[in-house]
C-alpha cells in the first residue's frame, strides 16, 4: 500500500508537522465536518489550523491509479503549485499545496515489495460509485461523481460499463498499465494478475456563469453558505441567498480581499519572530 | 383591491437619504444607514459632482460668448441701428447669467478623493458587516473651513508677534459595528497650519492627517485584552513615512492613532487605514487565541460566565443570527 506524507508548518504554533497517512485523506479546519469513510475506506482527516480554510476543503484519493485533489467548490480556493484547483487535479510527489495561508508539501512513500500502486476506488455492488452525499456532510452536489466508463489505453468499451445500473457486470478488458501518461510517478509495472476493476470518478462540469455561492444548491439551503468569507476576521458565511452578497458579487472573492490583506505581512501568524508568539506560547504554558 | 408591492430593490432605490440642496449649501454629508444605501448615497454625490462640472464648462463657454459676441456687433451698430444695441444689452445680461451661475458651479466644486477613498474603505468593511446594520457616516467634501478653535497654538518661529494654530478638518469618519460585535470607529482628519496675527492672517499649509481607530470589543468574543495592555504598539504596522503617534489598550478597548505626512496620496492613505485596521485585528485575534487556551478560571470572560449565566466559551457569534440578519428585508 502506498501512503503519503504530508508536511506543513503549524500557522499557529509554527510547528513543523508531517502526518504520514493512508489514502483517501481529508484536509479542513473542522474535524467534525470531514467524512470518516468513503465508499467503505477509512479517510484520514487532517486538522489544519487556519482561519481561511474550511471545514472540509480538501480532498485526496486515488482514482484510476493515479492520485487527485478534490476541492470542494464551497472552499476559499486551494492551490496545486501556484494553479487554482477546479474540481480535481491530477497531483504527484513534490506538489505543493496551498489551503488559506498554508503551505503544504507533497511525498509519497511505497512499502517495499508492494507491487500495487494505490488503493483506489473499487466499485460496490450494483455499480453505485458514489462518494456518498451523507458521508461528505455539507458538500453540495457537485461533489456528487457521475459514473462513467474510462477507456484505459483506449481498449475498454463505453457500453462494458462496469457498474451501469441495470446491466450484467461485467469486468472491461484492461490492457497494460492503466496508469501511464501523466502520472508517471504513480505508474505501476504491468502487473502479472489481472488488474483490478478500476472507475475513474467524473465530476459534474460547473455550470457556465454560475455564482460561485452555492446559495441556489440544496445543499447549501438548509444550512447556509459554508464558504469561509470575511476580511479581518474569517467566518462562516452562512448566507442562504446570494442576494447581496459582497463576495459573490465581486465575484473574486477568493482573491480580492487577500490583496489588501498583504499590506499587513504575516497577518494572522504568530510564530516565532512574529509579533504576540511570546504571548502565545507563555499562554499554551500556563494552559 | 390590487396591492403595490414593490420589490425590495426598488424600495432600496427609492429611498433617498441624501439631501442635495442640504449638501451642496454645506459641503458635507451625514447619514445613518446600512453600507448599500451609503454607496448609493456616493454614486449620487459623484452624479451630483459631474453635473456641476458640465454646469461649470457650459457657463464658462456661454461667458465667453457673451462676452465676445457684443464686442463684434459693435462694429456692426451702423447697420443694426437700435436692434444693435438692444441685442447688446441681451448679451450683457446673459453674461451676467453665465457668470453667477459659473462662480455657483465653482464654490460647490469638491475633489473626488474623499469619498471614493470612503467608498473604498466601506467596500472592504462591509465584508466584515452585517448587511442591515447601519454605519453613521459624515463625509466633509468642502476645503479646509478653519472655523473651529484650532488644536494648539504656538509662537510663529521667524515673524515676531505671529502665531501659528493647527486646524484638524474632518474628511470623514465611519462608526459601526463587525460581524464579531466589535463597534469600531474609523476617522480621517487633515491638519493646517495657518500663521495669524492679531491683525491678519496667513494662508494655510497643510501638515499631512491624522487616522484614528477605536475598537470596542465584546468580552464574549475576545475575552479580556488585558494581557495586550502594554504590547499593542507591537503590533502596529504602517506604511513608510507614517507613524504610530498613540496606542491605548484597555480590557475591553484599543485606541489607535497613525499621522500621516502630507505627500501621502489618496492611495497611500487607503493603505495605511487597512494596515492600522489589520494591525487591531493582529491584536484582536491573538487575543481570541489566548481566551481559548487561558484556563477558564483566569480569563475574565469566564469570570463574567460566572457571574453572568449565558456567556459562554469565547467564540464568534453563531451563525444563526448572521442567517437571520443576512437578508435585507426579511430574506424575501
Amino acid at each position: 500500500m502506498i501512503k503519503i506524507r504530508l508536511s506543513w508548518q503549524d500557522p499557529v504554533s509554527g510547528r513543523q508537522r508531517q502526518p504520514l497517512l493512508n489514502l483517501p485523506v481529508a484536509l479542513g479546519s473542522a474535524f467534525e465536518q470531514m467524512p470518516t469513510q468513503i465508499n467503505g475506506l477509512a479517510v484520514s482527516r487532517m486538522v489544519i489550523a487556519d482561519n481561511e480554510v474550511s471545514g472540509f476543503q480538501l480532498l485526496l484519493i486515488a482514482l484510476a491509479d493515479q492520485l487527485y485533489a478534490i476541492d470542494s467548490p464551497l472552499s476559499a480556493g486551494t492551490f496545486v503549485n501556484q494553479a487554482l484547483v477546479r474540481q480535481r487535479q491530477l497531483i504527484r510527489g513534490g506538489d505543493r499545496l496551498r489551503l488559506g495561508q498554508v503551505e503544504i508539501g507533497l511525498q509519497i512513500l511505497r512499502e517495499p515489495g508492494s507491487k500495487q500502486s494505490f488503493q483506489t476506488l473499487i466499485q460496490p455492488a450494483h455499480g453505485q460509485v458514489s462518494l456518498g452525499q451523507a458521508s461528505v456532510g455539507q458538500v453540495s452536489s457537485r461533489w456528487a461523481p457521475q459514473p462513467q466508463a474510462q477507456v484505459a489505453n483506449g481498449t475498454a468499451s463505453q457500453g462494458a460499463g462496469v457498474g451501469l445500473p441495470g446491466k450484467p457486470q461485467e469486468e472491461p478488458t484492461v490492457q497494460g498499465n492503466t496508469a501511464n501518461g501523466n502520472g508517471a510517478q504513480f505508474t505501476s509495472p504491468p502487473l502479472e494478475s489481472p488488474p483490478p476493476v478500476v472507475l475513474p470518478l467524473t465530476l459534474a462540469p460547473l455550470p457556465q456563469g454560475e455564482l460561485l455561492c452555492p446559495a441556489d444548491e440544496q445543499a447549501a439551503v438548509s444550512q447556509g453558505c459554508s464558504r469561509q468569507v470575511g476580511f479581518l476576521f474569517m467566518r462562516r458565511c452562512g448566507r442562504t441567498t446570494s442576494e447581496g452578497c459582497p463576495h459573490c458579487r465581486l465575484q473574486a472573492w477568493a482573491t480580492a480581499p487577500r490583496v489588501e490583506r498583504a499590506y499587513y505581512e504575516g497577518f494572522g501568524r504568530y510564530q516565532p519572530g512574529d509579533w504576540g508568539y511570546e504571548l502565545l506560547l507563555k499562554a499554551h504554558h500556563q494552559g | 383591491m390590487p396591492c403595490c408591492v414593490f420589490p425590495h430593490w426598488v424600495a432600496l432605490a427609492l429611498v433617498n437619504t441624501l439631501n442635495i440642496r442640504e449638501f451642496r449649501r454645506t459641503l458635507v454629508y451625514q447619514s445613518n444607514a446600512p453600507v448599500a444605501d451609503i454607496q448609493a448615497d456616493l454614486r449620487r454625490l459623484g452624479q451630483f459632482h459631474d453635473r456641476l462640472l458640465c454646469q461649470y464648462n457650459y457657463a464658462t463657454v456661454a461667458l465667453i460668448l457673451c462676452i465676445s459676441l457684443p464686442l463684434l456687433l459693435l462694429f456692426a451698430l451702423s447697420y443694426l441701428a437700435d436692434l444693435g444695441w438692444l441685442l447688446i444689452l441681451g448679451f450683457v445680461l446673459a453674461a451676467i447669467a453665465a457668470g453667477l451661475l459659473r462662480n455657483r458651479a465653482r464654490r460647490c466644486q469638491f475633489s473626488r478623493d474623499r469619498d471614493r477613498l470612503l467608498n473604498q474603505v466601506l467596500e472592504l468593511l462591509q465584508c466584515d458587516m452585517a448587511l442591515d446594520i447601519p454605519l453613521a457616516v459624515e463625509l466633509s467634501v468642502g476645503h479646509a473651513q478653519q472655523a473651529g478653535p484650532p488644536v494648539s497654538c504656538h509662537p510663529h518661529p521667524i515673524l515676531p508677534g505671529w502665531r501659528v494654530e493647527q486646524y484638524r478638518d474632518l474628511w470623514f469618519s465611519v462608526q459601526g459595528e463587525f460581524w464579531d460585535q466589535t463597534r469600531f470607529s474609523l476617522k480621517l482628519f487633515e491638519k493646517t497650519d495657518v500663521p495669524r496675527c492679531d491683525t491678519d492672517s496667513g494662508k494655510g499649509l497643510g501638515q499631512g492627517f491624522d487616522l484614528i481607530l477605536q475598537c470596542q470589543v465584546s468580552p464574549q468574543v475576545y475575552g479580556s485584552l488585558a494581557a495586550l495592555r502594554e504590547q499593542w504598539a507591537g503590533a502596529v504596522k504602517l506604511p513608510p513615512g507614517a507613524s504610530l503617534t498613540h496606542c491605548e489598550g484597555t480590557d475591553q478597548l484599543v485606541r489607535l492613532a497613525a499621522a500621516l505626512p502630507p505627500a501621502f496620496t489618496a492611495s497611500l492613505i487607503y493603505q495605511a487605514m487597512i494596515m492600522l485596521l489589520l494591525s487591531a485585528y493582529q491584536g484582536l485575534n491573538l487575543a481570541r487565541h489566548l481566551a481559548q487556551v487561558t484556563p477558564p478560571q483566569r480569563s475574565a470572560t469566564h469570570a463574567a460566565a460566572r457571574l453572568t449565566p449565558g456567556l459562554a466559551q469565547p467564540s464568534m457569534p453563531s451563525s444563526s443570527r448572521y442567517d437571520a440578519s443576512q437578508t435585507r428585508g426579511g430574506g424575501k
